[in-house]
């Protein structure tokens, strides 16, 4: 078991070494997700009854865009870098190079997150940092990384690897996303009270759900 | 290790890969004894390169089995891939990280006891000990080649199969890479590809020549040359 | 096997002829929602069995992963290409009836949403059949996807369960009340279930033949390939 999550860490230790190298994906990610920002933001009709709404709306439009490219980097970085074959000739199990990614992908995000929160937390003028909204966060990105990071590695095997991650990975999150949106704005709302932690629960266990298959599946994605 | 010596090191059981359009493999049955170093001549699109791949495991074959130690190479549990160090035709290095951070990460994954000591002693077997602290996009290809050589043997596996490692060295190199095979990985089992066939030659006990017909051919070293010398004549 | 597909289709002509007859003659007009209400009768058993597919694709597609066999797989994909297009009618139904009587094509409506999503993962699944070339990681790469994709489906179709919904309540199947339904429309809605199930299965039936037989035309080239490879060197 200690084995198994050193070679969990070191993957991902290995991940984050080489994004630090560069910091090529944190900052294209954050211009992109700040400038959507700006232009949903923008669009959206402004009235005082729907900012929770509109907030938990525009940032999880804005996380959902920043995971799609943080997966999607992760993998094509370690297939043209390497190709696939350099981790599968490790004797690594393969759940655990999933999971490396996994976690990896997450920290890369939690990053993300830990920028465009107070970021929007001040254009908004609506208190975000609270900790019902950061569980709700790490929650739903849990789940959201780990189908993401399965989609990917299928997608980079794929002739159109570009076109093919959104088609499957969007659709996909879509449960988790909605209930990350609705969860959100709850919590925005004091009158809602207690019942917020309902609410993390169940992004909890869809989050468990989605990576716990997802590992499982990962064997056969990677399997040649 | 006791499968090591009642099993052959590889064992290829009537093993074909067909691609969509061409067979790089066909029915090929060998086996490798431990300890045998075999050279794998062919032209180009003879399969080769496939076969590394097959027999590392990196490749699936559409038939047949590979055995390595006795073991089922898709079947065993990954610590069964500590005993193979395969070089292909990519290196398997991170373009951004330096040999070092290289060598580190594999060395870890390869569960490699105080790696930084076994990087310094492969750094001195290769001479890229001033090569090792410089990002490896920044390489040239027969310096990536060295570095690949030793991320191939970091874990000191028994089973070492390598695909063309001479290609882009130059005559010094070729020279350090032949006394590494023939003296220091003298108790190794080596399966070797090479177009240089007068360099391979000394330094292995058996050859292997595929045809782009896909057959093959297995003879000792001797049998090798008196065929050579019978073909002259 | 001719025989058998005439058979099928014969009676699949039958129940369909009975079905329309039902619908647009016996059938009583409905009081509240007026003529627009029969297309109920073809909606509502073409949105329950795109319900189906998710089930057959999660089995067979598990039953791939662990068994490698193609007719699992044949069986998965033209589950999918059936609920694709079963989806795309009952959503194109539904659409025509929401006109007149919401006032709007659409609607964000959970349920609405759902069939929107699935029909959504359905064409994921078969946009990474086309975008996969060699064929033993085609049927695992859709294997997984479709693993995933069906229980995404659940997972979206138990949310639309909780949520408020304006879609009309399911006055069908075993949750409604025996009695509230004249007997005609009783029989309508069976005849043009019974129906639409029939062409469901057939065309389940018929795809997973077709992609059996391109497999085994596959393997079979494959074969004299071999032959021919092994004549020409020996």
């Amino acid at each position: 078991m200690k084995t198994y999550l050193t070679q969990v860490w070191d993957i991902s230790y290995k991940d984050i070494r080489l994004e630090m190298r560069t910091r090529q994906m944190a900052v294209s990610v954050l211009v992109i997700v700040i400038a959507l920002m700006i232009v949903t933001n923008l669009a959206i009709p402004k009235s005082v009854d729907a900012t929770f709404t509109t907030t938990a709306t525009v940032i999880w439009l804005c996380i959902l865009i920043a995971s799609f490219m943080v997966v999607m980097r992760n993998f094509v970085i370690e297939y043209d870098q390497i190709g696939f074959h350099g981790l599968i000739m490790c004797p690594v199990p393969r759940d655990a190079i999933y999971l490396g990614k996994v976690v990896s992908n997450l920290i890369f995000l939690l990053v993300i997150e830990s920028i465009l929160f107070p970021l929007s937390s001040i254009l908004f003028d609506v208190p975000l940092l609270t900790p019902t909204v950061t569980a709700i966060t790490g929650m739903a990105t849990i789940g959201i990384v780990a189908a993401g990071t399965l989609f990917a590695a299928i997608s980079v095997n794929t002739k159109a690897r570009e076109i093919m991650l959104p088609v499957l990975f969007f659709p996909a999150v879509i449960p988790i996303v909605l209930a990350a949106v609705d969860a959100t704005q709850n919590a925005l709302n004091p009158s809602y009270g207690a019942k917020i932690l309902e609410d993390i629960g169940v992004l909890a266990a869809l989050s468990l759900a989605i990576i716990a298959t997802s590992a499982i599946l990962f064997n056969f994605a990677v399997d040649e | 290790m006791t499968n090591q010596f009642k099993y052959a090191a590889i064992e290829c059981d009537n093993v074909s890969k067909h691609y969509i359009s061409e067979r790089a493999l066909d029915h090929l049955d060998i086996n490798i004894k431990t300890g045998e170093r075999l050279l794998v001549i062919g032209p180009n699109g003879s399969g080769k390169s496939t076969l590394i791949n097959v027999i590392g495991g990196l490749i699936r074959p559409t038939k047949g089995i590979i055995r390595i130690h006795g073991v089922d190479i898709h079947k065993s549990s990954p610590e069964h891939r500590k005993t193979i160090g395969i070089l292909t035709h990519r290196p398997f290095l991170y373009e951004d990280f330096t040999g070092r951070e290289n060598l580190t990460f594999f060395g870890k994954l390869f569960n490699v006891p105080n790696v930084s000591y076994r990087i310094e002693e492969i750094a001195d077997l290769f001479t890229i000990g001033h090569l090792l602290d410089r990002r490896v996009s920044l390489l040239s290809h027969g310096n990536r080649k060295r570095l690949g050589m030793a991320r191939t043997i970091i874990h000191d596996p028994n089973v070492i199969l390598l695909d063309e490692p001479d290609s882009g060295l130059d005559a010094h190199s070729l020279d350090e890479l032949g006394q590494t095979l023939g003296q220091t990985l003298q108790s190794k089992t080596i399966v070797l590809t090479s177009h240089n066939v007068d360099w391979a030659l000394p330094l292995v006990t058996d050859v292997l020549q595929l045809s782009t017909r896909q057959e093959a051919l297995k003879t000792s070293i001797r049998e090798y040359h008196s065929l050579h010398e019978l073909r002259k004549s | 096997m001719l025989l058998q597909n005439r058979i099928m289709l014969g009676l699949i002509l039958i129940a369909m002829m009975s079905a329309l007859y039902l619908i647009f003659i016996m059938v009583p007009t409905d009081v509240n929602l007026g003529v627009s209400q029969r297309i109920f009768y073809i909606h509502v058993p073409l949105a329950v069995l795109s319900l189906i597919p998710p089930i057959i694709v999660f089995i067979t597609s598990t039953l791939y992963l662990v068994r490698r066999s193609p007719q699992w797989d044949a069986l998965a994909h033209s589950s999918v290409e059936v609920g694709l297009l079963f989806t795309t009618l009952a959503l194109v139904t539904g659409s025509i009836w929401a006109r007149p009587t919401w006032g709007v094509w659409w609607t964000w409506d959970p349920v609405l949403t759902t069939f929107l999503i699935l029909w959504l993962v359905y064409l994921g699944y078969l946009l990474i059949r086309s975008y996969t070339v060699e064929p033993d990681k085609r049927a695992r790469f859709s294997a997984i996807v479709g693993i995933l994709g069906s229980i995404n489906a659940l997972a979206v179709y138990l949310a639309s369960e909780l949520w408020r919904t304006i879609h009309p309540d399911k006055v069908i199947g075993p949750a409604a009340e025996e009695n509230a339904l004249d007997p005609a429309i009783q029989l309508g809605i069976l005849v043009s279930f019974i129906a639409i199930l029939l062409l469901f299965a057939y065309t389940i039936i018929f795809r997973t033949r077709l992609h059996s037989a391109v497999n085994q035309i596959g393997s079979l080239r494959d074969q004299i390939d071999d032959l021919v490879y092994r004549i020409s060197n020996k």
